[in-house]
C-alpha cells in the first residue's frame, strides 16, 4: 500500500487540509497487471505481488518484509523493499522499484493524483522506468528473474540493490542515506554477514538508476546488527549484542570519528564514584602506529590508497590491503585475514607474522620524493604482482631482483608470508624505472594499470601508465625491465604536440566492458584530469592515445576524479563520475556528475547527468579533492590562511545539504596543515583519513 | 607693501626638514616643521635660518595590533606566494594561470598557501633646512612665514630571504623551491617575471615634500604669581609633493614625502610660562592629505600579502587624518641660554581607504591592506638646547639643540630610537 498526503486546490488562496488516502502499490491492480497465459503465468517474478489460477502447478508466495522510500539526489522515487520472492523464507534480496513522483521527466505534472506514489510503469525496450505511466499490462511491471538476474529483458534494469554477491538472509534492517541503501545484517556465524553494508545507485544520463554498486562493508566493525540509522555527520549508530549474549540485541553503539583507539574505546563505570570511564582500544592501533612510523614533522601520511579484495593478482575476496604513502616512506597494510575473511583489526611490524611492511630510509624512495601515489599491477600472469609508486622525482617499483613480482596468478594472499614472501624486504626493494633519457618521470600524478587484450583480440596488454603533470607515458610490466641491470625501459609518451600550458591533474582508465575476455586495450577510454577540463581520450591501440576532446585553456581546472563503478578491483565500463572543478584564482569548487559509459557502441563516453543542477554541488570554495559513496561527500583541503576547516562534509541529495566540517569530531586544530584524500578502508568499511596526525577514522 | 613684504619673506626663507608619512611603511620620524624641535623664539629677530637633522635605525617595527616583528614583516607576518595568484586581472590572467597550474599540478593538490618571509633593517636620515621671517606689526603678535625643506636618506638593507613553506605544508618546497625559493635570486627573478616585481634593496636619498608654513604666535603677559606669560599659536601650511614617489614595481621602495599627494597641516598650540624659569605647553595638529589617484599594486584576494602583490590599478587614497597632540615641560633658559626641554608626542592616523577606478577590483578587498589601518606612536622626547645669544649677542645669534626621541609604543609604525638635532641663525 501507499499513503498519500493530498491537498485541494494546491497553491491557491482555497487551499485545503490534507487528506491522507491509501491505495495499492499497483495502482488499479489487474490480473492483467500480474498475469498473462504465456510469459507471465503464476508468476513470482513481481516484488509487490502475483495472481494465481489455481491451475498451477507452483504455490506461489511473495512477502515484503521491509520498505522504505529513497528519493535519489536525481529526483525520482524508488520503494526499496527486502522481499521474498521464492516462499522459501530467504529475505535475499533487495529491490529498487521506481514510483511515480508528482513530474515527469519531461516536466510536466502528473494530474491524477491517484497514481503518485504506485508503480511506474517499465519501458519493455530500455527496460527502464519511464516515470510517467503507471503499468497497464505484465509486460510493464518491474520484474525480477533469478535465474536471469543481467538479463534485462527478465530482470528491470536498476532492480537489484546490491547486485548479486551479498546473502541477505540474516537482514534485519534496511535504511537509505542519499543515494545509498545501508543493510543490517545479524549473522551469527559468520562476519561477512554480519554488519552494515552499503550499495549505491548509479544513475544515467537520464537521471534512472542502471546498476547499483556491490555490497561494501561500512562502519569499521563485523558486529551483528539489528538494527541502525547514519546520522548527518557518516555515524552510524546501531543496536547490537554483547558478547557474552550473542542473540540478544541489547547494546546501542555508534561509530565516531577518531584515531582507532579512540573511536573503539569501550565504557565502564567506575565502582567508587560511579562515573563512566573511557578506555582507549589499543588493540585498534592502526593510528598509533601510523603516526609512528609518518610523524608529523615528516608531514604524517600523504596519502591512503586502498586496494580491495577483488584486485586483480590478490587471491580473490581473501586479501585486500592498503598503501600509505608518507614523505619518503611507504607502508603496506594488509587489511583482511585471507582465514576469516574478516577485517585486520591490530597492526605489527614485528613478530612472526607482521601485517604492516614499512619501507623507509630507502635510497631509491628518498630519490623519488616526495611521493604522492601507488599502484599495483592488477596482472594475473605468474610472477607479476608489483606495487609501483610515484613520486616528484620518478616512479619505482618494488620487485625482486630477477625483476618478479608477487604470484599473481595464484593471487597475493598475506603480506610477507606464504610461498613468495612479498614484500619481505630481504627479497623485495624498490627500483627506480629510469626513462630512456636517463633522468627522470618527474612531477608524477598519477600510475594507472591496464591489463587486456590488444586490438586484435589475441595479445596481451599489460601496462603502467605514468601520467605527470606534462604528458603521459606507458611501459611494460615486464620483469626483465624491472630487475638488476634491467633492460632498457622503452617508455611511450603518448601525447606528441599538447599544449605547453596544458598540464594534467589526474587519470582514469575506463574499459570497453566488464567481462575480461572482451576487454581490448584500443576500445578503452582515458579519462583525464587536468587545467584545460576534463579530457577524454580513445583507447591505447599500442602506441598512442588520441584526446577526443582536447579541452580549452579558459576551462576551470579538473583538479580530482572520483569514479563510483560498478565492479570492485578494477573500474567498471558505466558508473557515475564526479568530477571536482577547481580553480584556486577565482576561489571556485563545484562537482559535476557524469555519466560514464565505455561500451564503444554507446556515445558519448561521457555525459553529464541532465537533471543535475548545474554544478552538482557548489562547494563555493577552493577545495583539493571530492570524495563521494553515495550517500555522504566529502571535501578536503590543507590549511590555508583563511580555510578556518581542512574537512567539508554533504549529504547527496537533490539539493545538497552542507553538514559542515568535521574538524571538531576528528579534534583537529591549528597545529594540523596537511589532509590527503579520504578513503574507504574497503576490509573494514571504516572511512579513514590521512594527514599530518598520520590517520584518523570512522568506526 | 605688507603683500610685497610677506613675499619677500617667503624668497627670503631657507628650507628645512621632513615628513613623517607615506614612506614604505611610516616612522617617527618629525616631520618638517614639528613644534618639538622648534628652536625656542629669538626675539626682535626676523630671519630665522637653520636646519635640523634626525637619524634613526631599526630591524622591529610595531603591526598594525602593536606587536613588534621585523620591519619588513610590519604589515604581515608572511607574505604568501600562493594566494598572490588569486583573481589575476585580465592582462596578467593568462601568466598567472599557467604559473600556478604548473606548480599546482607539480605538488599534486591543495596548494593553497607558501609562505616566505623577508626581514631586514630600516635606515633613515632626514636633514631638513628651514628658513623662516617674522612679519612684524602685520597683525597683533607675530606672524611667521616659513619654508621646510626634507633632503632625506632611507635604506632597507641586509634583506634576509626565507621559505617558511617548511613549516605548514612540507611537500610544497621541492618544486617550489626549484622553481622560486632556491635562493633570493632565484626568487627574485621569479617575481619579475611573473608581476614585474623586484625585491632589491632601496636606498634612496633626495628632497623630501616642500612645506609652506604660516604661524601667527602672539604673546600675553600675565601678572600671576605663578603664571608670567601665556603665548598661542596658530598654524596652516602646505605640504607640497615636490619628493619622489614610491616605485610601483619595488617592493622596498619608499616616497620620501607623501607619495605624491598634496597636503595640509593645520596646528594650534598653548605655551605657558611660569615662575623660576618652568615653561610648559601643548600642541595640537591635523594633517590633512589630499586624495590622490595614480596606478597602485591592489590585493584582488583578502588572503594576499602586500609584497606580492601582481594586480595593479589605478586607485584613489583618501587619506585618512592624521592628529598629533604634544605636551611639554621645559626649563626654559634656566642657565644663561641653556634649556631642557621633556616632550610627550601621539601621533594618530586615521584608516586610510582606497577607491578604485577600475571594474577589475573590489573595494572591500582591496581595503584589506593592512598597511592602510590606523597608525599610531606615542614618544618621549628629550632635548637639550643652547641659545649662544643669550650669552654673548654677536651679529648672527645662533641656536643648537640636541634630542633623543625614545619610542613608547605603536602601531602600524616603524617606531625607532632616534637622535639628532638643529642649528639655527637668527638675523
Amino acid at each position: 500500500m501507499v499513503g498519500r498526503i493530498e491537498k485541494e486546490n494546491l497553491g491557491t488562496t482555497s487551499e485545503k487540509d490534507h487528506t491522507l488516502t491509501f491505495s495499492s502499490i499497483v495502482s488499479s491492480p489487474t490480473k492483467s497487471k500480474l498475469y498473462n497465459d504465456t510469459t507471465y503465468k503464476n508468476s513470482n517474478k513481481f516484488m509487490v505481488g502475483f495472481y494465481y489460477d489455481t491451475a498451477g502447478t507452483k504455490d506461489v508466495t511473495i512477502t515484503a518484509k521491509k520498505v522504505r522510500v529513497m528519493h535519489t539526489s536525481t529526483g525520482y522515487s524508488y520503494l526499496i523493499a527486502n522481499c521474498n520472492l521464492s516462499g522459501d523464507g530467504q529475505y535475499n534480496k533487495v529491490f529498487a522499484l521506481p514510483i511515480l513522483g508528482n513530474k515527469k521527466p519531461d516536466g510536466t505534472t502528473i494530474t491524477d493524483r491517484g497514481i503518485i506514489g504506485t508503480l511506474s510503469k517499465i519501458d519493455d525496450t530500455t527496460h527502464l522506468p519511464t516515470f510517467d505511466a503507471i503499468p497497464t499490462e505484465a509486460k510493464y511491471m518491474p520484474q525480477f528473474d533469478k535465474d536471469n538476474a543481467t538479463d534485462p529483458i527478465k530482470t528491470t534494469v536498476g532492480l537489484v540493490v546490491g547486485q548479486t554477491e551479498k546473502d541477505t538472509g540474516k537482514l534485519t534492517d534496511l535504511f537509505v542515506q542519499g543515494d545509498s541503501v545501508f543493510i543490517c545484517l545479524s549473522d551469527d556465524g559468520s562476519t561477512q554477514n554480519s554488519g552494515i553494508f552499503e550499495s549505491t545507485a548509479l544513475f544515467n544520463s537520464d537521471g534512472f538508476i542502471i546498476a547499483w554498486t556491490p555490497w561494501q562493508r561500512v562502519m569499521g566493525d563485523v558486529q551483528k546488527v539489528f538494527g541502525g540509522g547514519v546520522d548527518m555527520f557518516n555515524n552510524f549508530c546501531f543496536l547490537t549484542s554483547q558478547d557474552t549474549t550473542k542473540t540478544d540485541a541489547d547494546t546501542i553503539r555508534t561509530s565516531i570519528w577518531g584515531t582507532t583507539e579512540t573511536a573503539n574505546q569501550s565504557e565502564t563505570i567506575d565502582k567508587d564514584n560511579g562515573k563512566p570511564v573511557w578506555t582507549q582500544d589499543t588493540n585498534r592501533n592502526l593510528s598509533a602506529l601510523l603516526s609512528s612510523i609518518f610523524p608529523q614533522e615528516q608531514v604524517g601520511v600523504l596519502q591512503i590508497i586502498n586496494f580491495d579484495e577483488y584486485t586483480p593478482g590478490f587471491n580473490q575476496q581473501k586479501f585486500s590491503m592498503m598503501v600509505a604513502v608518507g614523505y619518503d616512506k611507504v607502508a603496506l597494510i594488509q587489511t583482511l585475514d585471507p582465514t576469516t575473511q574478516s577485517p585486520i583489526k591490530t597492526f605489527t611490524t614485528d613478530g612472526a607474522t607482521p601485517n604492516v611492511f614499512v619501507f623507509q630510509n630507502d635510497p631509491v624512495l628518498k630519490e623519488i620524493a616526495p611521493l604522492c601515489f601507488a599502484e599495483v599491477s592488477r596482472n594475473t600472469d605468474g610472477d607479476t604482482g608489483w606495487l609501483f609508486v610515484g613520486g616528484y622525482n620518478g616512479v619505482a617499483v618494488l620487485c625482486q631482483a630477477d625483476g618478479k613480482g608477487w604470484d599473481a596468478q595464484t593471487g597475493l594472499i598475506n603480506l610477507g608470508t606464504g610461498a613468495d614472501n612479498f614484500p619481505n624486504p630481504v627479497t623485495y626493494s624498490f627500483k627506480k624505472l629510469t626513462p630512456s633519457n636517463g633522468g627522470n618521470f618527474s612531477n608524477i600524478r598519477k600510475l594507472a594499470s591496464l591489463v587486456s587484450f590488444d586490438n586484435a583480440g589475441t595479445g596481451n596488454i599489460r601496462k603502467l601508465f605514468i601520467q605527470t603533470k606534462d604528458n603521459l607515458y606507458s611501459i611494460d610490466q615486464d620483469a626483465n625491465k624491472f630487475k638488476n641491470g634491467p633492460i632498457a625501459l622503452a617508455e611511450q609518451e603518448l601525447f606528441a604536440n599538447l599544449s605547453t600550458t596544458l598540464k594534467f591533474t589526474d587519470l582514469l582508465i575506463i574499459p570497453n566492458s566488464d567481462t575480461n575476455a572482451n576487454k581490448k586495450s584500443n576500445l578503452f577510454k582515458f579519462i583525464f584530469g587536468s587545467t584545460y577540463g576534463l579530457l577524454v581520450g580513445s583507447g591505447y591501440d599500442g602506441t598512442k592515445i588520441n584526446l577526443i576532446n582536447s579541452g580549452s585553456a579558459t576551462s576551470d581546472p579538473i583538479l580530482h576524479l572520483n569514479y563510483i563503478s560498478k565492479t570492485k578491483g578494477l573500474n567498471s565500463a558505466t558508473g557515475n563520475l564526479y568530477a571536482l572543478s577547481a580553480n584556486y584564482l577565482t576561489n571556485s569548487g563545484k562537482i559535476y556528475r557524469y555519466f560514464v559509459n565505455g561500451d564503444p557502441s554507446f556515445a558519448p563516453t561521457l555525459s553529464k547527468i541532465s537533471v543535475d543542477s548545474n554544478p552538482f554541488i557548489d562547494l563555493h570554495n577552493f577545495r583539493g579533492n571530492f570524495i563521494t559513496d553515495g550517500a555522504f561527500g566529502f571535501s578536503m583541503i590543507a590549511r590555508g590562511p583563511s580555510n578556518n576547516f581542512l574537512t567539508d562534509l554533504y549529504e547527496i541529495a537533490q539539493t545538497q545539504t552542507e553538514s559542515g566540517s568535521i574538524d571538531e569530531l576528528l579534534e583537529l586544530n591549528d597545529t594540523n596543515w596537511y589532509i590527503g584524500v579520504i578513503t574507504r578502508n574497503t576490509a573494514s568499511g571504516s572511512w579513514v583519513i590521512p594527514g599530518d596526525w598520520g590517520v584518523k577514522v570512522n568506526e | 607693501m605688507k603683500l610685497k613684504k610677506i613675499l619677500q619673506g617667503v624668497l627670503a626663507s631657507y628650507m628645512i626638514s621632513s615628513s613623517v608619512f607615506c614612506v614604505f611603511a611610516p616612522s617617527n620620524t618629525f616631520p618638517p616643521y614639528d613644534p618639538n624641535v622648534r628652536l625656542p623664539k629669538c626675539p626682535n629677530m626676523r630671519i630665522h635660518l637653520g636646519a635640523t637633522a634626525e637619524y634613526g635605525q631599526s630591524n622591529s617595527a610595531r603591526d598594525y595590533t602593536g606587536d613588534k616583528h621585523n620591519v619588513l614583516n610590519i604589515y604581515d607576518k608572511y607574505q604568501d606566494a600562493a594566494t598572490m595568484f588569486k583573481n589575476p586581472s585580465d592582462s596578467i590572467k593568462e601568466a598567472v594561470a599557467l604559473e600556478y597550474n604548473n606548480m599546482y599540478a607539480a605538488f599534486g593538490g591543495q596548494l593553497i598557501t607558501a609562505p616566505i618571509s623577508f626581514e631586514g633593517e630600516y635606515r633613515e636620515l632626514d636633514l631638513t633646512l628651514f628658513g623662516k621671517y617674522t612679519l612684524k606689526n602685520f597683525i597683533d603678535g607675530d606672524l611667521d612665514l616659513s619654508v621646510h625643506l626634507p633632503v632625506r636618506w632611507r635604506k632597507i638593507e641586509n634583506i634576509q630571504f626565507k621559505d617558511l613553506s617548511k613549516t605548514v605544508l612540507p611537500m610544497v618546497p621541492y618544486y617550489y623551491q626549484q622553481n622560486y625559493t632556491k635562493n633570493f635570486d632565484v626568487f627574485n627573478a621569479k617575481m619579475k617575471e611573473l608581476g614585474n616585481i623586484d625585491f632589491s634593496e632601496c636606498d634612496k636619498s633626495g628632497i623630501g615634500d616642500l612645506v609652506v608654513m604660516l604661524e601667527w604666535l602672539r604673546s600675553f603677559k600675565q601678572n600671576k604669581e605663578a603664571l608670567k606669560n601665556v603665548d598661542l599659536f596658530l598654524r596652516i601650511g602646505l605640504s607640497c609633493p615636490t619628493a619622489e614617489t614610491k616605485d610601483l614595481d619595488k617592493v622596498f621602495s619608499m616616497s620620501l614625502g607623501n607619495d605624491g599627494a598634496w597636503g595640509m597641516p593645520i596646528g594650534f598650540g598653548l605655551g605657558l610660562d611660569f615662575s623660576n624659569k618652568i615653561r610648559a605647553g601643548g600642541d595640537v595638529e591635523f594633517f590633512i592629505l589630499f586624495d590622490e589617484t595614480k596606478e597602485r599594486r591592489l590585493k584582488t584576494d583578502p588572503d594576499q600579502t602586500e609584497f606580492l602583490l601582481l594586480n595593479k590599478g589605478r586607485a584613489t587614497l583618501d587619506s585618512g587624518l592624521t592628529w598629533k597632540f604634544n605636551i611639554f615641560l621645559q626649563a626654559y633658559r634656566f642657565y644663561k641660554g641653556l634649556s631642557l626641554k621633556l616632550d610627550y608626542e601621539y601621533i594618530k592616523h586615521d584608516d586610510d581607504t582606497l577607491y578604485e577606478k577600475t571594474d577589475t577590483f573590489d573595494r572591500t578587498i582591496i581595503n584589506t591592506a593592512n598597511s592602510l589601518k590606523e597608525w599610531n606612536t606615542h614618544n618621549l622626547i628629550f632635548q637639550v638646547n643652547f641659545d649662544f645669544f643669550m650669552w654673548q649677542s654677536v651679529l648672527t645669534r645662533p641656536q643648537l639643540s640636541l634630542f633623543y626621541k625614545y619610542p613608547i609604543t605603536g602601531k602600524n609604525i616603524i617606531n625607532m630610537d632616534t637622535f639628532g638635532g638643529q642649528l639655527g641663525f637668527n638675523f
